[in-house]
């Protein structure tokens, strides 16, 4: 099999861009998945149980890159693949602490890895996405991998 | 009140999440509030073009009604892993259950970690996400 003309870039990370979270994304995402606890909502209560400020649902980090300042990337790897053949497969998100309203993020995208997998329908090539979101002081957040696979 | 780390045992199960009815406006709030605009999951035309019966779910739609079930026994603040695998199309109209079960309880590094199993189904048997996630408990 050909290698994967997609290989070159495996590893390497893409422009950082900077998003400001703010109280009205976090409340319109933990509304939009049906989320119920004051914590996304009410700040005086966030407060009240511990936190800085709205704490951010745990599937947040899908929607952040929506929200970077302009004029910087914060455009993913350009992956050269068949989109009719494309499927999410999967996703995975990792925390070191949770995201809350009033944080400034620095957001890293690269691809991660390329595999294969045999699956019931042939050949499958697995592309691991991810997009690393870091603090003001350079500590890591959270992180998403987002897991697609492309048929022959 | 979030659950405790003496309290939890493998086996427990986390109470159900249920979502009655994926509604196309759900599709739009969610489309709105990710920024995932694809049109499949909100433009019947286009999705009938290609070939769908009908528009469908962001899998990722399903994934945050999933959290539900992580959020509601142990609050957001906890979650240190959610990982999911897409199984299966979501469909309009379709009711959707989410539940999760204890696999296991563990300490390391200081931390009070519970490792459990995750499930979306539509229809009793139609699994459409299977998941993990660890949790981080006091």
């Amino acid at each position: 099999m050909a290698e994967n003309p997609n290989q070159e870039l495996v590893g390497k990370e893409s422009p950082p861009a900077t998003i400001h979270v703010d109280r009205a994304r976090i409340r319109q995402f933990a509304k939009a998945v049906g989320l119920t606890d004051p914590i996304h909502y009410d700040e005086a209560e966030a407060k009240r149980q511990g936190h800085p400020s709205l704490v951010g649902p745990p599937t947040l980090p899908i929607a952040l890159g929506q929200d970077t300042d302009p004029g910087e990337g914060g455009e993913g790897p350009r992956v050269k693949w068949n989109v009719a053949k494309l499927l999410h497969e999967g996703t995975e998100i990792q925390f070191d602490r949770p995201i809350y309203a009033g944080d400034v993020l620095t957001m890293k995208s690269m691809l991660k890895s390329i595999s294969t997998r045999e699956g019931r329908s042939g050949l499958r090539t697995i592309y691991v996405m991810e997009q690393a979101f870091y603090d003001q002081s350079g500590k890591r957040v959270c992180a998403l991998l987002i897991k697609t696979s492309e048929g022959q | 009140m979030a659950v405790r780390y003496a309290d939890v045992k493998v086996g427990d199960e986390l109470p159900k999440y249920v979502h009655a009815k994926v509604t196309r406006t759900d599709l739009v709030k969610y489309a709105g509030a990710s920024g995932d605009y694809n049109p499949m999951h909100h433009d019947e035309g286009i999705a009938k073009m290609a070939g769908m019966p009908s528009v469908f779910a962001h899998g990722m739609f399903s994934m945050g009604l999933l959290s539900n079930v992580l959020v509601n026994w142990a609050g957001a603040a906890s979650v240190k892993m959610f990982d999911v695998q897409f199984r299966a199309i979501t469909w309009p109209d379709e009711p959707v259950t989410c539940t999760g079960k204890v696999a296991g309880k563990r300490e390391e590094g200081g931390q009070k970690l519970v490792d459990v199993e995750l499930l979306c189904e539509t229809k009793p048997g139609t699994k459409t996400i299977i998941g993990k996630a660890t949790l981080r408990l006091q």
